[in-house]
């Protein structure tokens, strides 16, 4: 019996030393969030956009930056 | 756009770009330069607008037909600007009944880079989690000091295999390194070029269909940035299929040269996040460095030596 809670302890604890620390599963979580500008369905293709201002009869509303607006910085 | 937080907050303003807007959003350099006809409207449109002069960033509200109605740059961050122009630019809108085609035949790749077939992408979360300033009353700088750098990874097919063989490829991780173990917070910063990399250790270890990493990075730019961290990560698979592709990286940055506007007084805490695009996302946005040219390119850090010399 005492040999068996042993067996089982050694394997509980290395499950647990496979699972993610405290700190990395927290920080994933603060930093992988989305934000309210990404409510809008932004298009990053001009010819789809420009197409679907005419059939929806909409203006089109650029937003330009340096590096990728959408993805980077 | 490392204000973009605090420029699209205002909910009212978000709904007019939802419902009464067609959004697009570009990348500015490479679509102005870009030799197609996507490139030629969005520099007739771009042109028509006369202040700033010294560049092109901001917004723009036009009809489909190329006409500009609106363009500005400033203020920034948005003190209300935004949604006055949205509404003043719809109460005027006649739509077009005719719009003159584009040619799209030719689309140059430059603008637009294809992501490679088989590969899978990841979207890249950077934060100073604990960092020093120097006092500041502008606005701007209180913005952006807390704000998040985002990016693009890719994972490419033969990577992806390696990872269903319980293997990091050397590749995967000098592209990370490289191009993504920056602090892109407050702008764009340089990539990490050959002998910044001095140290890296990665253990992975396998159970099932999941890949546990665990590791430490070390990379010195001379006299200038410093970033020391750890890495660890949650990576799962389904036979060659990638479901998820979860990583943190942190530790001690610092920087003298102020090459993404102010930087911290002294050492700061850098978090980077790395996640699979969820389903939905547009997997055509490209990694930043992909203007670069060298990002599929892995042979500048010298990961397999280093790897080898640090274990």
């Amino acid at each position: 019996m005492t040999r068996l809670l042993m067996l089982w302890l050694a394997a509980a604890g290395a499950l647990q030393a496979q699972e993610p620390s405290q700190d990395f599963t927290a920080l994933h979580a603060q930093l992988c969030k989305k934000e309210k500008w990404e409510t809008v369905a932004w298009k990053t293709d001009l010819h789809e956009s420009r197409a679907a201002a005419v059939k929806e009869g909409k203006p089109l509303f650029i937003w330009a930056m340096d590096g990728q607006t959408l993805g980077c910085t | 756009m490392v204000d973009r937080a605090s420029t699209f907050a205002d909910d009212e303003t978000l709904a007019l770009l939802r419902t009464k807007y067609i959004a697009f959003a570009p990348s500015l350099t490479e679509i102005l330069k870009s030799r197609d006809s996507a490139g030629d409207f969005f520099r007739k449109v771009v042109n028509q607008r006369a202040e700033p002069r010294h560049s092109k960033q901001g917004y723009y509200i036009c009809s489909p037909d190329g006409t500009l109605i609106k363009g500005w740059m400033y203020p920034r961050p948005d003190d209300g600007t935004m949604k006055r122009y949205l509404k003043e630019a719809l109460a005027g809108y006649r739509s077009p009944k005719e719009v003159e085609p584009l040619d799209q035949t030719k689309i140059d790749r430059y603008a637009n880079p294809l992501l490679p077939e088989g590969a899978v992408v990841a979207e890249v979360f950077t934060k100073l989690v604990e960092a020093s300033w120097q006092p500041t009353t502008l606005e701007r700088f209180s913005v952006i000091r807390g704000a998040v750098g985002r990016d693009r990874f890719w994972i490419t097919k033969a990577e992806r295999l390696e990872l269903s063989k319980g293997t990091l490829a050397d590749s995967l991780l000098e592209r990370m390194i490289r191009f993504h173990f920056v602090d892109n917070t407050r702008g764009v910063p340089a990539m990490w070029q050959k002998g910044d990399l001095k140290a890296l250790q990665i253990k992975t270890t396998r159970q099932n269909d999941t890949l546990h990493v665990e590791g430490t990075v070390r990379l010195e730019e001379a006299d200038n940035r410093r970033f020391e961290a750890k890495i660890e990560g949650k990576i799962e698979l389904k036979g060659e299929t990638l479901s998820r592709f979860d990583l943190v990286v942190k530790g001690s940055h610092s920087a003298r040269r102020p090459d993404v506007g102010e930087v911290p007084t002294g050492s700061a805490k850098l978090a980077i996040a790395f996640a699979l695009l969820p389903p939905g996302d547009d997997p055509r946005i490209p990694p930043l460095y992909t203007w670069h040219g060298d990002y599929l390119k892995t042979d500048k850090l010298r990961v397999p030596e280093i790897r080898q010399s640090s274990n």
